[in-house]
């Protein structure tokens, strides 16, 4: 029975299931992490279906929703009418000092057992190095420039390297980011050397299709980005 | 030689600077400002989930129509659709799957629900059928923002729709647009239950990987 329920998974992104074997599949997800994200996975292909189909909306329909939401409690609301509430404010900025000064031990902790830290070098020797060029988009405002992201699939990590590359202002630097799902994760700050170069270790993890992109930033950096993305480019 | 400092306020440069990357990956970035704004509107955000609104309102009531074949309808199911998206946003989880992904699951459902309730009360058996499936593609489509965009995501689809069996586009577009359950879907097409789970597999799994879908989805 289990066999034929993970077959169930493609009709049940479509849509394509009766009643009772829709209540059935959607137990067994409950309890079937492969079935979960086949699920995911199917629904995203489905999703490019309905995203074909798309067709302006009748005109009055944004204006109705939008006033609809005002008075439309969210479901978050509701569960903390229920009296589940968060923590003040206090204690949740407590807790998350407490959790960043414990990973900051771990970290460290770590850092020293392993005392391997991946260097622009080790990248560079990697045998599965590929690279890809970044692009310098219309905020970069120097001369022609050559930049170029060299990564290693097998390290996750990556080099990017420039030649011809404008200063920034003293109380500025260029800062790398990896952008993936989420938000932008900050990945170093660098400036060029004297003659335009510059090579610069991406301090983040960085896996297949990620874009990496580089910001101008105040001096000391920042956590996430404000300044125009000034070249960008995916690995 | 110090490069002229730029000084506009950077709040206000980003949106350009995200631009300009949007030009290079257009769909994903697409997505993941989607992800971006559901999360937002998760916790309350009017203006977000207006942002959301706009982006996708489109494909809802699109998908929706297409479903239910019927324009008034079709308003009121994606009515329900886009206020419940605000409701349960607080439920939606990135690590899980993509925002449209979630928002039009949700629209094809209630649109499929709704056309099987109204099956009950009403005979579609002369509205549909194989002979009649249509294209998967609207030339309405064209009239929404992002043109050459979505031309170009059409065209993606459309080749990897191209690349399917005529079996497995049969099995997905009868499902998928006419709302028919995959038992049903057999005796149309006249072939196995498991042959027809196995091509609806196929063809969306072909369908997924057409669009470069996301590293970052599980």
């Amino acid at each position: 029975m289990t066999a034929d329920l993970h077959d169930l998974a493609a009709p049940y992104a479509l849509d394509a299931l009766d009643p009772s074997e829709r209540g059935a599949f959607e137990a067994h997800l409950g309890t079937c992490a492969d079935c979960r994200g086949a699920v995911a996975a199917l629904q995203e292909g489905a999703a490019h279906l309905a995203a074909l189909s798309a067709v302006p909306p009748p005109p009055g329909m944004r204006k109705r929703v939008l006033a609809e939401v005002t008075v439309t409690p969210q479901e978050r609301d509701v569960i903390a009418l229920a009296g589940r509430r968060r923590p003040g404010l206090p204690t949740r900025i407590l807790t998350s000092v407490a959790a960043l000064v414990l990973l900051l031990a771990v970290v460290a902790l770590g850092v020293n057992l392993l005392s391997d830290p991946t260097t622009a070098a080790d990248v560079l020797a990697a045998a599965d190095l590929v690279n890809s060029e970044l692009t310098a988009t219309p905020d970069y405002e120097g001369g022609p420039v050559e930049a170029t992201v060299s990564f290693s699939p097998g390290k996750g990590a990556a080099v990017v390297t420039f030649a011809g590359l404008e200063e920034v202002d003293p109380s500025l630097t260029y800062e790398l980011w990896v952008i993936g799902a989420g938000e932008p994760r900050p990945a170093g700050l660098f400036r060029p050397g004297g003659d335009g170069r510059a090579q610069e270790l991406v301090d983040e993890e960085v896996v297949p299709g990620v874009t990496i992109a580089v910001t101008i930033e105040p001096a000391e950096g920042v956590d996430s980005p404000t300044g125009p993305i000034v070249f960008a480019g995916s690995v | 030689m110090t490069a002229a400092v730029d000084t506009r306020p950077r709040a206000f440069a980003m949106p350009w600077a995200w631009v300009a990357w949007h030009v290079r990956r257009p769909w994903a970035a697409r997505l993941a400002d989607l992800d971006k704004l559901l999360i937002s509107t998760a916790g309350g955000d009017r203006d977000a989930f207006a942002g959301l609104y706009d982006a996708i309102a489109g494909a809802v009531f699109g998908t929706v129509r297409r479903v239910l074949r019927d324009d008034a309808m079709a308003e009121e199911v994606a009515q329900d659709v886009l206020l419940e998206v605000w409701r349960t946003a607080p439920r939606f989880d990135p690590d899980r799957g993509r925002a449209t992904s979630w928002i039009l699951t949700m629209a094809h459902r209630r649109a499929v629900d709704r056309v099987r309730s109204e099956q009950a009360s009403r005979d579609r058996t002369e509205r549909v059928g194989i002979a009649e499936s249509q294209p998967a593609f609207d030339a309405t489509a064209e009239e929404v923002v992002e043109l050459d965009e979505r031309r170009r995501q059409e065209g993606e689809v459309r080749s990897a729709m191209g690349g399917m069996t005529d079996l497995q586009r049969q099995a997905i577009e009868l499902a998928y647009f006419e709302g028919r359950t995959y038992r049903e879907v057999a005796e149309l097409l006249g072939v196995p239950l498991g042959t027809v789970k196995t091509r609806m597999r196929d063809g969306l799994i072909r369908l997924r990987g057409a669009l470069g879908s996301s590293e970052d989805t599980p």
